[in-house]
């Protein structure tokens, strides 16, 4: 006699819905906009980040000794 | 070098996804080749139709998102069947405490919506799935993936993170519990 557990084997498993392939393109590519989106503004944070410290950093020099930073210093 | 998709090895094709920055032909061709074993894991697993694809969809999301994290310690359909198996039982996990939630809100309109139970896969008794409902999700899935999908004691153990010995401990501690509670079985 068969093994209760086997007859686990006999039940059927229904076909992927047809637009499975579509459906998941179409959410890889909204999560790699939302990725690009999310990269692009932490880059854009960091740039501008550092660019206000520079500024703010000249304007402290600049109030503090009355000279320009080094311009060709980087 | 272009590779040859279709005869490369799963961990060639991974390795080739993993150098893609979208989905192209590398993921379009792994896709197509999990996606049979990974959709009967998950019908297997959650029992419907709606649920089996986005749990698919899921999985393959993630591939695509850890795409480059495969560090090759076991074979990558090992892998993917792991986290198949993980994505489905914490879906599992969700729905049964979203339904617990609501049962708690209001009983009554929670029996209301209760969507039918699962129908039964053709030619498999619908009282087995309840008797494996009385199990742990995760010994649940052994049972399925043992019996229903023939898998190895050895995969088992690397897709669970347990020993072979354990995993086998494990599958006949849950047959014993379902003898125990479904003697006439």
């Amino acid at each position: 006699m068969k093994d209760f557990l086997e007859q686990l084997a006999d039940g059927e498993v229904r076909e992927p819905p047809p637009d499975f392939d579509r459906r998941l393109h179409l959410r890889v590519n909204r999560t790699l906009v939302v990725q690009h989106v999310i990269d692009f503004f932490i880059g854009a944070i960091a740039w501008s980040a550092v660019h206000f410290l520079r500024a703010t950093f000249g304007w402290l020099l600049l109030t503090i000794t009355g000279r320009f930073p080094d311009r060709d210093r980087r | 070098m272009a590779v040859d998709l279709v005869h490369c090895t799963d961990e060639q094709l991974a390795a080739e996804t993993a150098r893609e920055s979208s989905d192209g032909p590398a993921f379009v061709a792994l896709v197509g080749r999990f996606r049979p074993r990974v959709w009967r894991i998950c019908f297997r697993l959650l029992g419907n139709e709606q649920d089996a694809a986005d749990a698919a969809q899921e999985v393959f999301l993630r591939l695509f998102l850890h795409r480059a994290r495969f560090a090759g310690r076991s074979k990558y359909a090992t892998w993917v069947h792991a986290i198949t198996v993980k994505t489905c039982l914490a879906m599992r996990r969700s729905r049964g405490r979203r339904q617990r939630h609501e049962k708690v809100g209001s009983e009554a309109e929670w029996e209301a919506r209760q969507p039918a139970p699962p129908s039964a896969p053709q030619g498999l008794d619908m009282d087995l799935l309840k008797m494996l409902e009385t199990l742990g999700e995760e010994d649940r899935a052994l049972l399925l993936l043992k019996y229903a999908e023939a898998y190895e004691y050895e995969e088992l153990a690397e897709i669970f993170e347990i020993s072979v010995s354990a995993c086998k401990m494990r599958i006949s501690r849950a047959r014993e519990k379902l003898r125990a509670r479904f003697p006439e079985a």
